[in-house]
């Protein structure tokens, strides 16, 4: 009678086997081939290739790690983000329609220090709702409105998983995340007004281009910047 | 491969993570991520609880590695942490699905070697359940968790089956239930030689 897979693996492992176990095998060349594919089996599992976890899987940890290490002061962070950004959404709309040389707005230079002040952050609701009235269509002989305002949003999803910024960071760049952010709140200003006013699908898709030029730009600088603090 | 036993970190790094030193946990992770992951890859065969594995595994690393100290191997901490991880897991898996150990294999066909009814991904599955590591899929959990454990990370089945709540024999006869089956997925004796030999030598 065969060995046993068993005794086979035990073998193979130099574990105790019974005598007459051992005999046999040494004899029968069938429990040796046997043997021996059990011992490539071993050698081919340990020989199977890594398995890299995702990129940014170290993200994933640090940010838990923060929930669990400050849970009180995490909590109030996304609530603060979504008022500030309401709060923001009604100082534009009070200030559209309390300005009535409002639309000399759109034709005015892209930074402009006085209307920079008035909008201080890169994520306005304004910017990510798609316009009245502008759908993919809208776009014809470019890139659909749609595609742009979609990857609009992917790249402020991304930008908000980026991790924290440091407390502190070089003057070069602040003023170059500074100046970015007041550059896409300024195109998130001219669409806000595009919006309330009908804007033409050409004008509105000119200004999502840019603004996911400047998103790309912001996203290069903050991933450095993480880049920097994680490893 | 990724294994354990080849992520090699100087002691001076584990300390400086042990006082919270942000950038040693981050090269603590780059070390042993891969084989932490590797493992739960191969343990619970779904990428998205791999994932979770990683993250709980580090996290457990981070919360007690202040409490760490020199008495026995940090690659062999952690390994215990994630192998823990995923016995929790598959525990928890059996017990909300009322699925006992003794649960079948996956049936040739489903889950990553489904049809998906074009021809030339078809034949990429084909080629892909002789592979060895499909084959591996296909084992159920407790098979799939001894054979890894044991031939690849190099537990006892003492080890084992105490992390299994079971005993040594159970590991063994796990074992070998585990390797009968992945011979049969992987297919008969396939070089000459060995094709000779078994044919010479059926009545041995």
């Amino acid at each position: 009678m065969h060995a046993s897979t068993e005794e086979l693996l035990s073998l193979r492992d130099g574990e105790a086997v019974a005598e007459a176990v051992v005999s046999h095998v040494d004899d029968c060349e069938q429990c040796q081939v046997s043997l021996g594919r059990l011992s490539m089996t071993k050698t081919a599992l340990r020989g199977l290739p890594e398995l890299t976890p995702a990129d940014d899987a170290w993200q994933g940890v640090l940010a838990r790690h923060d929930t669990i290490a400050k849970p009180v002061r995490r909590r109030f962070v996304p609530q603060l983000v979504g008022l500030a950004a309401s709060v923001l959404a009604v100082v534009i709309v009070l200030q559209v329609l309390d300005d009535p040389g409002r639309r000399a707005v759109r034709g005015m230079p892209e930074q402009s220090t006085a209307d920079s002040q008035l909008m201080t952050t890169t994520v306005s609701p304004a910017a990510t709702a798609q316009p009245a009235g502008m759908n993919a269509s809208a776009a014809a002989g470019g890139i659909p409105l749609a595609a742009l305002i979609s990857e609009s949003q992917q790249l402020e999803r991304t930008l908000r998983a980026l991790p924290r910024g440091p407390q502190v960071v070089s003057g070069g760049t602040a003023g170059t995340i500074g100046e970015l952010q007041d550059r896409i709140a300024m195109i998130d200003y001219q669409m806000s007004m595009g919006q309330l006013d009908g804007d033409d699908p050409d004008v509105a898709r000119r200004l999502w281009q840019e603004r996911i030029e400047l998103m790309n730009s912001l996203l290069a600088v903050r991933y450095a910047q993480a880049q920097q603090v994680s490893f | 491969m990724a294994s354990f036993s080849d992520c090699i970190v100087e002691p001076a790094i584990v300390r400086r993570a042990s006082k919270g030193d942000m950038q040693a946990h981050a090269v603590l992770f780059r070390t042993f991520s891969p084989a932490v992951y590797t493992l739960a890859r191969r343990m619970l065969n779904q990428p998205a609880l791999a994932d979770e594995i990683l993250q709980e595994t580090f996290l457990e690393v981070l919360g007690k590695i202040s409490g760490f100290s020199d008495q026995g191997p940090f690659a062999a901490w952690i390994r215990r942490i994630a192998v823990n991880k995923c016995l929790m897991h598959l525990r928890s898996a059996w017990n909300r699905h009322g699925v006992g150990l003794e649960a079948g294999e996956t049936a040739p066909g489903s889950g990553e070697l489904a049809d998906t009814g074009r021809p030339e991904g078809f034949a990429e599955q084909v080629q892909a359940r002789l592979d060895l590591s499909a084959a591996l899929e296909r084992l159920n959990d407790t098979s799939r968790t001894v054979v890894w454990l044991h031939d690849v990370e190099g537990f006892t089945h003492r080890e084992i089956g105490e992390l299994m709540g079971r005993t040594a024999s159970f590991s063994k006869s796990q074992l070998a239930r585990a390797h009968e089956r992945l011979q049969g997925y992987l297919g008969g004796p396939n070089t000459e030689e060995e094709k000779t030999c078994m044919r010479v030598l059926k009545s041995c």
